[in-house]
């Protein structure tokens, strides 16, 4: 999966899970402010990034860091990406 | 009338919720559609026998304990009176493929002994696994926190399982067996459940293990002697139909199914989630959070089978020949060693078979005894039942109260002639619980699923109930202290809690 395609899917997610509107769905974007979301969608939004990407976030500091939509999709490139190495050295 | 506080359901939960908020001042409205409160801890009473039906003992009563400073704090504690199951032998572990038979004593230190007697090679493993069950009991968020736990913080919390912890410290065999039999009082697999949720629960029944007298009817009684007392208003017979908002997404009112409404400025459901879902409006909520609250998994179901016994003349099994009295026990009939202790499709002749001989807490001279036979069995089989001809229905309840019936004579032949009083199937528990599948707990608490906390992204909406926190009467208390917490500030129930510690 390419870096844009990911940052697509995740958008699609986020817009689709918490009835969000794609104009506002920019890189510079303050989940907390601008795309509305608060402290209690975190728990969902690490369960709708999971569950697209196949990845698991939930335990990783990182999560805690994020601040802006930008943020979100390096985060989960990043953490694809290990994901994905660890799959096939496996 | 305008109410500060709008608690819906008078179970365990919402009781605690609603005595608490009464505690800090609100005026309280407390609504349950059964037609009296805390239907699902009460006992009941055929042919002169008393039977419990959903409270069958509890752990951490002794003074100062968990369960103890809880019901003080919710005021409770001066109208109840704790009877101690037997201090030697509050649970014994039955498993007649492997020989196992062992009783739980009170008290960890006992407990340690025991174990370590009769695992001496695994010795050391028992004195871990119990410091790190203690430890991990003593510093949960849930009874400890001052601040708002974060939802985050919690699924940390829940991400090691109890079999994880079995594999860690080398726990197997028999060990392993017997430090699992109460999953029971949880409705989750080893595999499942959180360690700390086990710990939670468990470590109260390790400290002591007691019941009322008069058993779970007369914690109903407290709790409504309590409501009275601290003025709340209790309106049973009333079936909440919907929770009503306003243009701009705020709560207007509920309404309840005999056309009378509510108004409060806070509203609290105490609800099995997805029954609480079904009242507010899709637009409540983010379609994720549906869909999360929806797809949580049911703790187990069971049948439960009322049986009368005439007191025995002698009891084999250890720590009841010298007691006299069938009350204060518990038993548990393993399913073959070679399965998972909690594995719902084995046949109701190997399954886990709990009984339950609380007694009315004093069980009385000359008099019969009530006692509770649990059968856990698969949530959807609520499902079969329904769909059972009412003659099939009957011989199928029949059938489970002559295996249960059986299965007692086989392993304690004293029992033998156990008159079976009448039979309550998942089908019952789904109508009586209110919970879709009928398990007797509601939803499960598992590791890698997200529970709900108290605070929802509907303004002045909070949930409670075991879903939040745990099952049992411990849980239910507690998830009201996280719900209240969230609505008076953590630092005003601290204070309350320091009061009352005071006051003792």
């Amino acid at each position: 999966m390419t870096d844009a395609e990911v940052v697509s899917l995740v958008n699609n997610s986020l817009i689709e899970e918490f009835e969000l509107e794609e104009s506002a769905m920019v890189d510079e974007a303050e989940i907390f402010t601008d795309l509305g979301l608060d402290s209690l969608d975190i728990v969902d939004m690490v369960v709708v990034l999971e569950g697209t990407l196949k990845i698991r976030i939930r335990d990783d500091a990182g999560l805690r860091e994020i601040r802006t939509l930008g943020d979100i999709h390096r985060f989960v490139i990043n953490k694809k990406r290990e994901t994905d190495k660890a799959a096939e050295s496996k | 009338m305008k109410y500060d506080h709008l608690v819906i359901g008078a179970g365990v939960s919402g009781i605690s919720t609603a005595l608490l908020l009464a505690r800090f001042g609100g005026r309280v409205a407390l609504l349950e559609q059964a037609a009296r409160p805390a239907p699902l801890i009460d006992g009941f009473v055929r042919n002169g026998v008393y039977f419990e039906a959903g409270f069958h003992y509890a752990g951490g009563l002794e003074a100062g304990g968990v369960l103890d400073r809880h019901l003080r704090l919710l005021g409770v504690a001066d109208d109840l009176q704790r009877v101690a199951f037997d201090p030697q032998a509050y649970d014994t572990v039955i498993q007649p493929d492997s020989g196992l038979n062992f009783s739980f004593p009170q008290g960890y230190d006992a407990l340690c002994r025991r174990l370590q007697q009769q695992f001496p090679k695994q010795s050391r493993a028992v004195a871990d696994y119990l410091e790190r069950l203690r430890h991990t009991a003593g510093t949960l968020p849930y009874f400890n926190s001052h601040e708002a736990i974060s939802p985050l913080d919690l699924a940390a919390l829940h991400d090691c399982s109890l079999q994880q912890v079995f594999t860690e410290l080398g726990i197997g065999g028999n060990l392993r067996t017997l430090l699992q039999v109460h999953c029971l009082l949880y409705g989750a697999r080893p595999a499942e459940i959180p360690f700390a949720i086990h710990a939670g629960v468990v470590d109260g029944y390790y400290r002591s293990a007691s019941t009322f007298k008069g058993g779970g009817r007369s914690l109903v009684k407290a709790f409504s002697l309590a409501l009275k007392r601290f003025g709340v208003d209790l309106f049973c017979g009333c079936r909440v139909t919907g929770i009503d908002l306003t243009a701009a997404d705020n709560i207007a009112g509920v309404s309840c199914a005999d056309g009378r409404q509510f108004a409060a400025a806070n509203y609290i459901s105490s609800l099995h989630p997805q029954a609480m879902l079904k009242l507010v409006p899709d637009k409540a909520f983010r379609p994720v959070y549906r869909r999360r609250l929806n797809a949580l998994a049911e703790t187990t179901s069971g049948d439960i089978v009322f049986l009368r016994c005439q007191r025995p003349a002698g009891m084999r099994a250890e720590g009841l020949c010298e007691s006299h009295l069938l009350a204060g026990h518990n038993y548990f009939f393993l399913p073959p060693s070679s399965a998972d202790i909690l594995d719902l499709t084995l046949s109701p002749q190997e399954r886990l078979l709990y009984l339950n001989f609380a007694g009315s807490g004093g069980f009385s001279e000359g008099r019969d005894c009530g006692i509770t036979a649990i059968l856990p069995a698969l949530p959807k089989s609520a499902a079969d039942n329904e769909a059972l001809p009412r003659q099939l229905y009957a011989e199928k309840k029949a059938m489970i109260g002559e295996l249960v019936c059986g299965r007692i004579a086989k392993l304690l032949p004293e029992l033998a002639g156990l008159q079976v009083e009448c039979v309550a199937t998942t089908k019952t528990l789904r109508r009586i619980n209110l919970s879709p599948r009928g398990s007797l707990y509601g939803v499960k608490h598992m590791v890698g699923q997200f529970n709900p906390v108290p605070r929802t992204r509907l303004a002045d909406f909070y949930l409670t109930g075991q879903a939040v926190a745990a099952p049992g009467l411990l849980g239910a208390i507690t998830s009201a202290l996280l719900a209240v917490a969230e609505i008076v500030g953590p630092d005003q129930l601290q204070k309350l809690r320091s009061e009352v510690a005071c006051d003792v």
